[in-house]
């Protein structure tokens, strides 16, 4: 395909904080996998590109819509020295944009579809992970997808989706097929765009935490997209008890409308007591803390812990934070608990199983309270900085 | 076995469409005579209502597989390699224009004489080359719609650009292109495979859609061809698709459509009794 189209690109100052050693993966003045030590002064600029083309195994797709995360607002916000904020993998410039969902509109011979084993037949409703492991590595040859040793990721180090057109491979790609039955042409990319998010709760809660039996019970702290997913994907899972600790109404609001029970604010009453008083004493089987302020948080669910009755509990640390957890073991060792911690949403069979959750009731699309256009990105991403009432914000390509 | 018969939606000159005449007295003829589907023979979209289109085959329960556009060259003379650009550049807007209107119904679009011949004057090796680029634009506009091309090898007296399966073959690799295949037809296979059913077998799933006539170019069963060797071999390749009949309204429409919907629901009986 040939022509042109508009990319909401970050750039920034490649400006190495003094002591900053080129990591084995880095590359000078281009990628480096601790972005809030080098990058300086970003900027979010529409650029024009060329449309790309797919290669054998890739495919072109037509972007419809597009979810704003929390790690586009970091990489786009300067802290006071102008660095900023996101510390993970970044190169710039890139067109930002990783959650999201659209068309297949060119597909190299040995595309394939997974949903049919075959070559892509052109039109497929696709969505796909941000993560593009390279499937060469020891981790990927392990099977263990999210901890790819040569990672590329989707609007962080290579162009996303805040755009018309991108190049995929196949092996990353999942369809939204399903989600034709019952979701009317906007909403199936609306919640194909919330597939990637929604996948990072199911692969904390469900794959690294273990997931529940039915009639168990889950307290997720953190209602943010990640939180609130998790609380669909637990109720769905059969837990009695869904709990959410979360300070803001709205997002409060939003977790009880799609599968939290119960509502905590840590703010306004003491977290651990609520747990217990909800819980009839017993606590719960399962934590998620998704508030990234796991210092903060920790010593309420160790409290829940030590004096409830549930013995073999589970704390998933889903949030990154630069922060040490206060740990006392012995409360691990008597009452048999264990903290593990997650990271991403490929593999595992965590895409196909949400995309079908989603497809037979599990409906996320409410999470998406506004929709903008591409023009209106750049002043959104910003704006998140500070304000915080919307819930999920949304590319919509109309 | 899905069974189709051509109709055209316009009056036409070319003979072996079979039906012709008043589209919803057809259709619901058609229907009653037992086939599953109508193969449209669409001269130019913009002159047909697809609303109707959809409404009334939908009311009589047959869907649509395919959509014939050869009318664009008996009676506009467009073709793909027509020496005057300016005359591919409008049969390649034709088929494109054909894409909105198949994506509606699911139907192949069918590549035949549009693909023009090789005029007085012409290189044939240009001739190729205007026809593999033509063919790579079209596909690759239909493709984003899910809509396949298929293009019909014709016999060696009504052109001499792809006459053959193993034409088609190689034109397939030229063209490169996923949803671009080959409709086989039958009465053309007659006269220039040397065997129909290895010929088949060889095209296998680059078969997007199939044409029955027999050898004098009338209905299954007023020739000589055994349709029942020929369609299990389609079958048995794995074809999933259509059995479409195209050929010469002899006696009439009506009396030919009936002689061969009979034989080949027949010809599809004696397979399950045995």
């Amino acid at each position: 395909m040939k022509g042109k189209m508009q990319g909401v690109t970050l750039v920034a100052d490649w400006d190495p904080k003094p002591g900053f050693k080129l990591g084995s993966k880095d590359v000078e003045g281009r990628q480096t996998y601790l972005g809030s030590q080098v990058w300086r002064h970003p900027k979010l600029e529409i650029r024009e590109y060329d449309i790309p083309s797919p290669g054998p195994e890739e495919v072109l797709m037509e972007v419809k819509a597009c979810g704003i995360c929390g790690s586009d607002v970091h990489m786009a916000q300067a802290d006071k020295d102008g660095y900023i904020y996101y510390p993970g993998l970044t190169g710039f410039p890139s067109i930002l944009g990783h959650e999201f969902s659209g068309v297949v509109v060119e597909a190299g011979k040995n595309a394939r579809d997974k949903r049919t084993n075959k070559p892509f037949k052109g039109g497929e409703a696709v969505t796909t992970e941000e993560m593009l492991w390279c499937g060469q590595c020891k981790p990927c040859a392990d099977g263990q997808p999210n901890h790819c040793e040569q990672l590329d990721e989707v609007g962080f180090n290579i162009n996303g989706a805040y755009t018309k057109y991108i190049v995929l491979p196949s092996r990353t790609l999942w369809s939204l097929e399903p989600l034709r039955k019952n979701y009317k042409e906007e909403d199936i990319f609306i919640a194909g765009s919330l597939v990637e998010p929604t996948c990072v709760a199911y692969n904390a809660a469900i794959e690294r935490g273990g997931g529940i039996r039915p009639g168990d019970r889950a307290v997720i702290l953190g209602g943010g997209p990640v939180g609130i997913a998790a609380c669909a994907i637990l109720k769905r899972a059969g837990a009695s008890q869904v709990i959410i600790s979360e300070t803001q109404q709205e997002r409060a609001d939003m977790a009880l409308k799609l599968g939290a029970d119960y509502h905590v604010n840590p703010l306004k009453e003491d977290f651990a007591e609520r747990v217990l008083e909800i819980t009839g004493g017993m606590g719960a089987d399962l934590f998620m803390e998704a508030t990234g302020l796991p210092a903060v948080v920790y010593p309420g669910i160790e409290k829940v812990i030590w004096e409830g009755r549930t013995l073999l509990s589970t704390v998933v640390v889903t949030a990154r934070a630069e922060a040490k957890m206060p740990v006392t073991g012995e409360v691990l060792q008597v009452r048999k608990a264990r903290i593990v911690g997650a990271q991403g949403h490929s593999g595992h069979g965590n895409f196909p199983r949400v995309i079908e959750c989603m497809a037979t009731g599990m409906n996320m699309t409410p999470m998406s309270t506004k929709k903008v256009s591409l023009d209106e990105l750049p002043a959104n991403i910003i704006n998140l900085q500070t304000d915080r009432s919307e819930c999920k914000i949304t590319y919509l390509a109309r | 076995m899905k069974l189709s018969i051509v109709l055209s939606t316009q009056p036409a000159q070319f003979q072996a469409a079979t039906f012709k005449g008043d589209l919803e007295t057809n259709l619901k003829h058609i229907a009653a005579l037992g086939y599953d589907g109508v193969e449209l023979a669409i001269r130019d979209p913009k002159l047909v209502n697809l609303d109707d289109l959809e409404r009334l085959t939908h009311a009589c329960g047959l869907s649509v597989p395919a959509i014939g556009t050869g009318q664009a060259w008996g009676e506009e003379g467009l073709s793909f390699t027509d020496p005057d650009p300016e005359v591919r550049r409008l049969a390649i807007q034709r088929i494109k224009s054909h894409i909105p209107g198949a994506a509606r119904l699911g139907a192949v679009i069918i590549i035949g004489l549009i693909r023009g011949i090789v005029k007085p004057g012409v290189d044939p090796a240009q001739a190729m080359t205007w026809l593999v680029e033509s063919l790579k634009e079209c596909s690759a506009a239909a493709f984003p719609h899910g809509i396949r091309l298929a293009l019909e090898p014709i016999n060696r007296y009504e052109t001499t650009l792809i006459n053959t399966a193993a034409h088609g073959l190689e034109l397939i690799k030229r063209v490169g292109a996923n949803n671009f295949g080959l409709l086989l037809d039958t009465f053309h296979m007659n006269i220039e495979e040397p065997d129909l059913e290895a010929s088949v077998r060889a095209c296998g799933n680059h078969i997007f859609h199939f044409h029955v006539a027999d050898s004098n170019r009338g209905y299954p069963g007023a020739g000589h061809l055994d349709f029942g060797s020929i369609l299990k071999t389609l079958i048995d390749t794995g074809y999933l698709g259509w059995v479409s009949g195209e050929f010469l309204p002899v006696p009439d429409a009506g009396i030919s459509a009936l002689k061969a919907v009979t034989h080949l629901r027949q010809i599809q009986s004696s397979w399950r009794s045995n």
